[in-house]
């Protein structure tokens, strides 16, 4: 079995995510579980998740202060950086300007301020990724969505479906709502999954995907029969 | 919103400098001192939190409340940081003088001062980790929060290597499911 394969086994991956997040991962064995881990996003989500269950630990600990002057350190170094970013963005329309009337430079003014509102962070999701686990918390889907605007889902165990039955994957916004119906999903292998430059820059406002399985033709309000569940992370560049 | 830093790291993500004083103020003395215990050296402390309050700043909306605590995102970020640094470094704990060692905090039963201040996910974590034999136990605790490897604690409790990789595995074994 090659290094990738093995990693691919849930078993062996999920062993590799807990001792990593445990802190029991070391060397050489550590750092090439990091590397995968940065290429292979459903490394990354499993490990992320057993990290954020062994972060608990930190509330045990007495509590220290450190000096004053990491703090100023702190606010010097996040105000020199704010500054240079602003003397880049009047760079930008600095150069602008010249070939812009007066009223194309206000109107490109409003819309930096804009894209500024809409994209606070210093760095914008490049494709966002979810493990989908069953209801005992198996891996079973890994779910890529990037900007080429395609969701592929690849199931690592086919699902057995009863006749008549078809999975669907889910979006559900963070702050709570109605959930989206992306489409319809195969219960084996890879299926892709076309979205619109639209539904791409609501990404970032969906928490939770979710794959149900409904009965053939049923209404998006009826009752319907989670199987899987994750949730959505972006991935930034590092 | 139950968790205050979850509100506060938002508010970061949208620049606002002074939730992230506040953030600061409330979070750091607890990941200072899991960088102390990392790092051994109150300096070297300082450098890992300073450079993690700055990726915090950075990438605060990354940061996704359905997924975990914030603190518990922030510990790992600090956590992290501080590996880095040992590994950049190439420290190894017995060039260091030790100033800060042991469990005590943590206490054998798992049973500290004030159990009230404790998360509800901490305490389904306390509850999963009193499943697990003291040894098994102290291994993976001491290694989460010094960053031991395994020889390390063979050598700090006497123990055979072989006795330690058996522990740290059988007890990761049992925290599994119930951490699931």
């Amino acid at each position: 079995m090659s290094e990738l394969n093995r990693y691919q086994n849930p078993e062996v991956f999920e062993k590799l995510a807990m001792a990593y997040a445990a802190g029991t991962l070391h060397g050489r064995a550590r750092r090439r579980f990091e590397t995968l881990k940065n290429e292979h996003f459903y490394l990354e989500a499993t490990t992320n998740a057993f990290e954020s269950k062994f972060g608990n630990l930190v509330e045990l600990l007495p509590s220290e202060k450190p000096s004053d002057r990491v703090w100023k350190n702190i606010e010097s170094q996040i105000q020199t950086q704010d500054a240079a970013q602003d003397t880049k963005q009047r760079g930008w329309f600095g150069w602008l300007k010249p070939a812009y009337s007066a009223l194309a430079a206000s109107a490109l003014a409003v819309t930096i301020a804009l894209f500024l509102v809409i994209a606070p962070g210093t760095s914008a999701p490049i494709a966002y990724a979810a493990v989908l686990e069953d209801t005992q918390n198996n891996p079973i889907a890994v779910t890529r969505i990037t900007p080429d605007l395609s969701v592929s889902i690849k199931m690592v165990k086919a699902i057995q479906l009863a006749d008549g039955t078809v999975l669907k994957l889910w979006c559900h916004p963070k702050n709570g709502g109605k959930p989206t119906e992306m489409g319809v999903v195969s219960h084996t292998g890879e299926t892709t999954i076309t979205i619109s430059p639209e539904e791409w820059e609501n990404m970032k406002t969906v928490g939770k995907l979710e794959i149900s399985a409904d009965s053939y033709g049923s209404a998006q309000t009826s009752k319907r029969s989670i199987l899987l569940k994750g949730y959505l992370s972006p991935i930034t560049e590092k | 919103m139950e968790d205050p830093f979850a509100e506060l790291l938002i508010r970061c993500s949208e620049q606002d400098q002074v939730a992230f004083k506040q953030l600061y103020q409330q979070a750091s003395p607890k990941l200072y001192s899991l960088a102390l215990r990392l790092m051994q050296k109150p300096e070297l402390a300082e450098d890992v939190l300073q450079e993690s309050f700055i990726k915090i700043w950075q990438k605060a909306d990354t940061y996704n409340a359905q997924k975990g605590k914030a603190l518990t995102w922030m510990a790992t970020v600090t956590r992290n940081k501080a590996l880095d640094k040992l590994r950049s470094l190439k420290l190894k704990s017995k060039e260091m003088d030790i100033q800060y060692e042991g469990l005590d905090f943590a206490s054998t039963d798992l049973e500290p001062d004030h159990q009230e201040d404790l998360s509800q996910e901490m305490q389904r974590l306390r509850e999963c980790l009193k499943q697990l034999q003291p040894s098994q136990r102290e291994c993976i605790l001491l290694s989460y929060y010094y960053g031991h490897t395994h020889q390390e604690l063979s050598e700090k409790l006497n123990k055979p290597l072989g006795t330690v990789k058996a522990w740290i595995r059988r007890g990761l074994e049992t925290l599994k499911p119930c951490l699931s």
